[in-house]
């Protein structure tokens, strides 16, 4: 039963998939038509389609990072908080960028290394501090997190101000956009998002044990720590990876682990792809909504996601308790 | 100084101790008071200050000191004293020492406000339209906060899931309309870091409406808040009212950071840094707890802003930011102490 | 269980490699120094693709700019301007672009809306991030770009057109700008008929100008003004005059070209100018407060509102003609009333 619900999920989502990634190929600034884009698909010369095809890969990508990346941390954490945005990998990431544009203007290959390192580097702050014996309380990780956050965005915002950053790029990146990104960004991307993603799978079985409380954990004599670190690395890893590509692109570690579980329940075997395609598709669908509403005028995806991310999460979880 | 906080111990300092703590905190706050009025104001004499005389020049230094620094100064004091008993009575709602007004969303929802009112009335005179329209904000943002979090009933971690849902929403908004109309709301960045600069009387004047009451009513309050912090269900057995008190510290917490954002702009850290401070210097019962607090975050935000104002002169830096550059190492501390408590 | 810790050490180590490899075939696009180090194969490479480059011959056209040199054997006619100073700059030598990155709503900047209309050059988004898709529609020949704003996606444009870029923030830029571009568009000529004029309404507003009397420029929001650094457009221009622009700025502003600083009426107060031009909001409210009333320039009623759009970000050939205009009626207003 559970399984034929899984696979019915799993195919849906795999079709909307391919029904956003069509319209994202189709609509934008530039109108292409199907026949276009069937021409181009063969071999033809790329045109409008050499930005298009890129940006819908990162945005799978960025989509799957994000969401499995949240669902791992919501199942070591035991809290629907714990999320890749809010333990401060944006923020980390974000100022580690503007300080690399601030020392070497102009270097657009460095920018992903660095943000990558700030990620990474918040991440262990936040984790470090809100850690307690016993394990990271929900309210305590968050507020540490967005403590954290505030603080490197205050950094941010002071070194804009005292340097005049405005008028470069660095702040169209820090706002979460697909703007601009090319397949080198890809190539970057995918080996993360695969070993992430196949480490999570291979980790599914300890994920789904450390759901269960601190006691039984012990009891079944798995090594509790070790899994929980090597989980954590990896979540770390895809949200740092992601962050490092496209900037903040929030809300999405924060509303599809939720939703997924909804869909076929809490087994990480059928969790995580279910959250993967469906981070994938939000994030799609953002870009494709940012490309759209007011061209040539792109919105950044990230604003999107928490525009249609956050209202969603209010209803999802406020409805669910009230129950 | 004790092997702990003091969380759960009553405070075993001396009497005199405490006064003498106090005594140097006051002299502090008034050696930054002199500095303020006074640091680089030409002219300045004495007797023309008090007595005025028909001299420009006097008159100039007189209305630096009377009309640009002392309303700042006040101004400062207030925010102070208003966001840290905002951050006390917070933390005491929901129990946790590391709330703060930042994260319930009140100051994105000033900022977005902010930014469609001057987008939709912007014309010859921008604070006319900053400041009640980043009130409204506050507030509407406020209420949805707390709206939502009792809807889910009155759980603690569901107010911060609320109000961090709240403050991306906002962020993300303000932040797209920015995007959109950039020519016309280019300066409004820096009014979204928290400054001071401008403040004159009437701004003052609404900050005491406003805080002056609540103040009071949060000291008032204390008792309850005393017994609140042992746990609901002891509250309870002991007659509180937990959800009434509840809704009421909300409202509390609303009103003051609500209107400090109208003001000032969202000036954060203040309401996480100072409590802690007091709570180490005069313990946990709120009837000491919160005056101390309002006297030492008046100290603190007026040592900020002048160091905002000077530090990198002539340019003015958001006070807003030198809040977070103290507020983040001493958070961080905090949490590596806080750790061995529970 | 081995077996899983091999396969994750497997794991670790294809990604590292995988990202290295990628990260070292694709690093080249971006440029690691603003300034053109390099020789033409910044331009030459892309060139070959779209614009009519004859490599054996010798090109028609060599042109220095930031990113290397451009070389051209015939008149580009489509042309992609991503800055307000370029479409300025074309404007006033008689060329139309075909597109223009504006800021927010502002397509084209305001004092240009007589001469060309949102027909003419239609819009290829955010300056600071142009649309590529749009860009590419239109099929150009020639993309301007700024240093400041667009060296992240120089690649991604000389992958559309040829590129050039050019740094535009003080007046002297601009006419190097004028000069350059003209040569690339063959109309050297309108261009020292455009830097004559510029320099005949300089050497009249000179003439009215006694002694180097001390000028600002800023803005007005809220209650802190904005001021223009004297490196900026306004700044250099009225240098230029004769005027002394009374503040310089930090210097060091690394990200470069720091445009405005934030002060209090204090400040300004303290630093006195004889002559403010402000815009922005209207400096009524301050009418009550005596640091304002004690201001040199308001007493001496030389404290004058000018037009945003075209004091803050009007940068060009054009910009600087209307600027001086301005400054020349507010002079001769000035001492007619004396």
């Amino acid at each position: 039963m559970k399984k034929a619900r899984f696979a019915s999920t799993a195919v849906g989502l795999l079709l909307l998939l391919l029904v956003i990634a069509l319209l994202s190929l189709r609509f934008g600034a530039v109108s292409v038509s199907l026949s276009d884009i069937v021409k181009e698909l063969l071999g033809g010369e790329a045109q409008v389609l050499k930005y298009r095809l890129p940006r819908l890969a990162i945005a799978v990508l960025v989509g799957i990072n994000m969401a499995v990346s949240g669902a791992i941390l919501q199942g070591i954490t035991r809290n629907p908080l714990a999320v890749p945005d809010v333990v401060g990998v944006s923020a980390g990431g974000g100022f580690a960028a503007v300080i690399v544009l601030l020392l070497y203007p102009g270097s657009g290959s460095l920018l992903p290394v660095a943000a990558f390192v700030g990620a990474v580097a918040a991440a262990v702050i936040v984790y470090m501090a809100a850690y307690q014996r016993g394990g990271v309380r929900p309210l305590r990780l968050a507020l540490t997190g967005v403590a954290v956050s505030t603080g490197f965005q205050a950094m941010i915002t002071f070194l804009i101000v005292k340097y005049a950053l405005s008028s470069s790029q660095a702040l169209m990146w820090l706002k979460g956009s697909l703007y601009a990104r090319s397949w080198q960004h890809v190539e970057l991307l995918w080996p993360w998002t695969l070993a992430g993603c196949a480490l999570a799978l291979l980790g599914s079985r300890h994920l789904n044990a450390l759901q269960l409380d601190e006691q039984t954990v012990r009891g079944i004599g798995m090594k509790v720590q070790a899994a929980r670190l090597v989980l954590l690395a990896t979540a770390v890893g895809l949200a740092a990876s992601s962050v490092a590509i496209a900037g903040t692109i929030g809300f999405v570690g924060l509303v599809v682990p939720p939703l997924a579980r909804r869909l076929v329940g809490s087994d990480s075997k059928r969790l995580l792809p279910v959250a993967a395609l469906l981070g994938a598709a939000l994030v799609s669908l953002a870009d494709l909504l940012g490309r759209v509403a007011h061209p040539p005028l792109e919105i950044p995806a990230g604003i999107l996601t928490a525009l249609i991310g956050a209202p969603y999460f209010a209803y999802v979880l406020f409805v669910r308790i009230s129950r | 100084m004790g092997a702990s906080m003091g969380h759960r111990r009553p405070d075993s300092r001396p009497a005199a101790l405490r006064w003498a703590l106090a005594a140097a905190l006051l002299l502090l706050f008034a050696a930054i008071a002199w500095m303020t009025l006074t640091y680089r104001v030409r002219g300045l004499d004495w007797r023309t200050l008090l007595s005025p005389t028909g001299n420009l020049k006097d008159e100039l230094a007189a209305y630096t000191v009377w009309h640009v620094r002392a309303p700042r100064l006040l101004l400062a004091a207030s925010l102070g004293a208003a966001l840290a008993v905002a951050g006390c009575l917070l933390q005491a709602m929901t129990r946790n020492p590391l709330s703060d007004t930042e994260i319930i969303g009140l100051n994105q929802g000033a900022a977005c406000a902010a930014v469609v009112a001057l987008l939709l009335f912007g014309g010859s005179d921008s604070s006319l339209v900053i400041l009640p329209a980043a009130l409204c904000g506050a507030a509407v943002s406020g209420i949805l906060v707390y709206w939502l979090a009792r809807f889910g009933g009155s759980d603690v971690s569901r107010l911060v899931l609320s109000g961090v849902a709240i403050s991306a929403f906002m962020g993300a908004l303000t932040t797209g309309i920015i995007l959109l109309f950039e020519t016309r709301l280019m300066e409004i960045v820096y009014w979204m870091a928290g400054k001071l600069s401008g403040a004159n009387w009437s701004d003052n004047r609404l900050i005491w409406g406003i805080g002056g009451p609540v103040l009071t009513a949060a000291f008032l309050l204390s008792g309850r808040l005393n017994l609140l912090a042992q746990g609901d269900e002891v509250a309870a057995g002991l007659g509180v009212n937990v959800a009434r008190t509840r809704g009421l510290l909300g409202l509390m917490v609303i009103l003051l950071a609500g209107s400090a954002a109208a003001v000032a702009g969202p000036i954060g850290f203040v309401g996480l840094m100072v409590p802690h401070m007091a709570r180490r210097i005069v313990g946990i019962d709120h009837r000491r707890l919160i005056p101390a607090s309002a006297l030492l975050g008046a100290a603190l935000l007026s040592a900020a802003d002048f160091a905002a104002q000077w530090i990198s002169y002539p340019a003015d830096i958001p006070v807003g930011i030198v809040t977070a550059f103290l507020g983040v190492p001493f958070f961080l501390y905090l949490l590596r102490r806080n750790k061995e408590e529970r | 269980m081995n077996r899983k810790w091999s396969i994750i050490v497997f794991m670790l180590l294809f990604i590292i490699t995988a990202t290295g490899c990628g990260a070292s075939n694709n690093g080249q696009p971006s440029a690691e120094a603003p300034n053109g180090t390099e020789a033409a194969s910044g331009a030459e490479t892309p060139a070959s693709e779209s614009a009519p480059v004859e490599s054996e011959q010798t090109a028609a056209v060599s042109v220095e700019h930031e990113w290397g040199t451009y070389q051209a054997e015939t008149v580009p006619a489509q042309i992609v301007t991503l800055d307000f100073s370029f479409i300025d700059t074309l404007t006033s030598l008689g060329v139309k672009p075909v597109g223009n990155a504006g800021v927010g709503t502002t397509k084209i900047p305001e004092y240009l809306q007589d001469q060309v209309t949102e027909a003419d050059a239609a819009d290829v988004g955010e300056r600071k991030a142009p649309n590529l898709e749009v860009i590419q529609s239109l099929k150009p020949d020639l993309i301007i770009a700024s240093v400041d704003r667009h060296s992240m996606i120089r690649g991604e444009l000389e992958g559309i057109a040829t590129t050039v870029a050019f740094d535009d923030v003080s007046y002297d830029q601009v006419l190097d700008n004028v000069r350059s571009i003209a040569k690339i568009l063959g109309k050297q000529e309108e261009a020292e008929q455009v830097v004559a004029g510029l320099n005949e309404k300089i050497a009249a507003v000179k003439q009215r100008i006694e002694g180097a009397p001390t000028i600002l420029v800023a803005g007005l929001f809220d209650d802190t003004f904005t001021v223009w650094v004297k490196d900026s457009f306004v700044g250099s221009l009225l240098s230029q005059v004769g005027a002394d622009y009374a503040f310089n700025g930090e210097k060091d502003n690394l990200e470069g070209k720091g445009e405005g600083v934030h002060m209090t009426l204090e400040r300004l107060h303290e630093i006195n100018p004889d002559y403010i031009m402000l815009y922005g909001d209207s400096p009524d409210k301050l009418q009550d407060n005596p640091l304002y009333q004690d201001l040199k320039s308001v007493k001496d009623g030389r404290f004058i509102v000018v037009d945003r759009n075209l004091w803050a970000r009007g940068r060009g050939p054009i910009a600087a003609s209307k600027i001086l205009d301005e400054t020349l009626a507010a002079l001769a207003a000035d001492s007619a009333s004396k």
